[in-house]
């Protein structure tokens, strides 16, 4: 069987399993947005418990892969909690994104001049309005290029899904291989579906970056 | 009857950076509807005076607005609001466009009416003459321009004191007189202004008292025609020789 074929009949399966991979993907980054910011903020307080909490997090995440982490949520915790596997996937995903578009933000605000969160003071802001109104809209466009990175990054990870038996690309291109015999052709087709899938991405965080493009000073 | 001709004045103030003593045990006061400004070489603590006035700068000291104590117990954002301040640097906010600077504080800190802020922004904006350039990013506009829009915006909030914290350092000498012009205008109101500033010629003409500090201690202070003309310490004759050419 050549590949157009392949390809053609293998469609329907596949386009199933693209929607999959774009559920936990899309579903894991809403979450890891929040997950992030939220750690940011920890550290932000300059407060020595809540500084040490959110590097333990980072620690933690970092530390350890993420095929263990999407395990642990799904077979580890079941004498506590059972959760599906897309919930698993998804959660794990989102964790495991939170630490790094936290340091992503950590970074993105640090990088914002002493100047603007004294302009921002000097007008009597809070530091809740000057990091709402003035610091995170800045460090938010600066942090874009990197966010669209780490989003490639769990767009691709996803696959670990198949591991717990959720039926995503991945997972559909090996079963595909091993019944046909023929693990290249099935592998080299879901590479497409990744790689339009990422050109897509990319192409959606360009139309993000214009949105909140103004020149820099 | 309660002396408020000074609007402000702080005693025995303190500041140090970890072990470096920047101010030490100086007095400042500031009177209502006069221009004062802070001179000195660099590394005299100047900058550093001027940012305590509006508590950028944690120090220590005895604090007295309008007669009234600022202690702990203050709501220093709220202190704040009583100061406009311009920075060397404009600090603009480059995601906002003119307006959105001017209107920012108004509406977001103070609370007020937005169609009344936008009318009162154009109106200082005009006095600026910078009312063409509303819908403008910062990264548009030249120094004098980003400097002119900071004044209009320091002054949206209404405060009553004006800090200028070496306005012109950073701007190509072509536009410096712009930016004056504007400082001109605000001391033919009566604005109560304090300015650090190495334009002595500028300062010369548009004080009303002068302070001379050097490594952090109050030398000398006085009119500009004392200051300038008839400086008592050696140290303020040996500062003016070097930077002041009549």
């Amino acid at each position: 069987m050549n590949f157009i074929d392949a390809f053609i009949s293998s469609f329907p399966l596949f386009s199933k399993a693209l929607l999959l991979t774009l559920s936990i993907t899309v579903s894991s980054l809403v979450l890891s947005l929040p997950i992030g910011l939220f750690f940011t903020a920890l550290k932000l307080t300059r407060k020595k418990p809540l500084e040490r909490i959110a590097e333990l997090y980072i620690y933690i995440i970092r530390g350890t892969p993420l095929i263990v982490q999407i395990f642990v949520l799904y077979f580890g915790l079941t004498n506590i909690i059972r959760l599906n596997a897309f919930i698993s996937a998804s959660l794990a995903l989102a964790v495991h994104n939170g630490a790094y578009i936290s340091e992503i933000f950590r970074g993105a605000i640090g990088s914002i001049s002493v100047g603007q969160f004294e302009a921002a003071k000097s007008l009597g802001m809070s530091k809740l309005k000057m990091y709402y109104r003035i610091i995170i809209p800045q460090a938010f466009k600066r942090s874009i290029p990197s966010l669209g990175n780490q989003f490639i990054i769990t767009l691709k990870d996803s696959s670990l899904a198949a591991f717990i038996s959720m039926n995503e690309l991945f997972n559909v291109a090996t079963t595909l291989g091993a019944n046909s015999f023929d693990q290249m052709t099935y592998l080299l087709i879901v590479s497409v579906y990744y790689l339009v899938l990422v050109f897509a991405f990319t192409y959606l965080m360009k139309l993000v970056e214009k949105r909140f493009h103004y020149a820099e000073l | 009857m309660l002396n408020f001709d000074n609007i402000l004045e702080v005693k025995n103030l303190n500041k140090c950076f970890d072990d470096l003593k920047v101010l030490k045990n100086v007095d400042f006061k500031l009177r209502r509807g006069e221009v004062t400004s802070i001179i000195g070489p660099s590394g005299s603590g100047k900058s550093t005076l001027i940012r305590c006035l509006n508590f950028l700068e944690e120090f220590e000291g005895e604090y007295l607005f309008n007669g009234k104590m600022i202690d702990k117990d203050t709501d220093l954002n709220k202190f704040r609001l009583n100061f406009g301040m311009v920075f060397q640097h404009f600090n603009l906010f480059p995601h906002l466009n003119v307006l959105e600077n001017i209107i920012e504080a108004p509406v977001h800190v103070q609370g007020r009416n937005r169609s009344d802020c936008v009318n009162e922004a154009k109106i200082l904006l005009d006095k600026v003459g910078m009312l063409d350039k509303l819908n403008s990013y910062p990264s548009e506009l030249s120094g004098g321009q980003k400097q002119r829009v900071a004044i209009a915006r320091s002054l949206a909030i209404k405060p009553k004191v004006l800090l200028f914290d070496e306005p012109t350092s950073a701007l190509d000498p072509e536009m410096v007189e712009e930016v004056l012009h504007v400082i001109r205008n605000l001391k033919d109101k009566n604005t109560t202004m304090v300015i650090v500033s190495h334009e002595m010629s500028f300062v010369h003409e548009i004080s009303d008292h002068i302070i001379f500090l050097e490594h952090g201690h109050f030398v000398e202070s006085g009119s500009p025609n004392k200051i300038f003309k008839k400086p008592n310490s050696q140290r303020l004759q040996e500062f003016l020789k070097k930077v002041y050419i009549q």
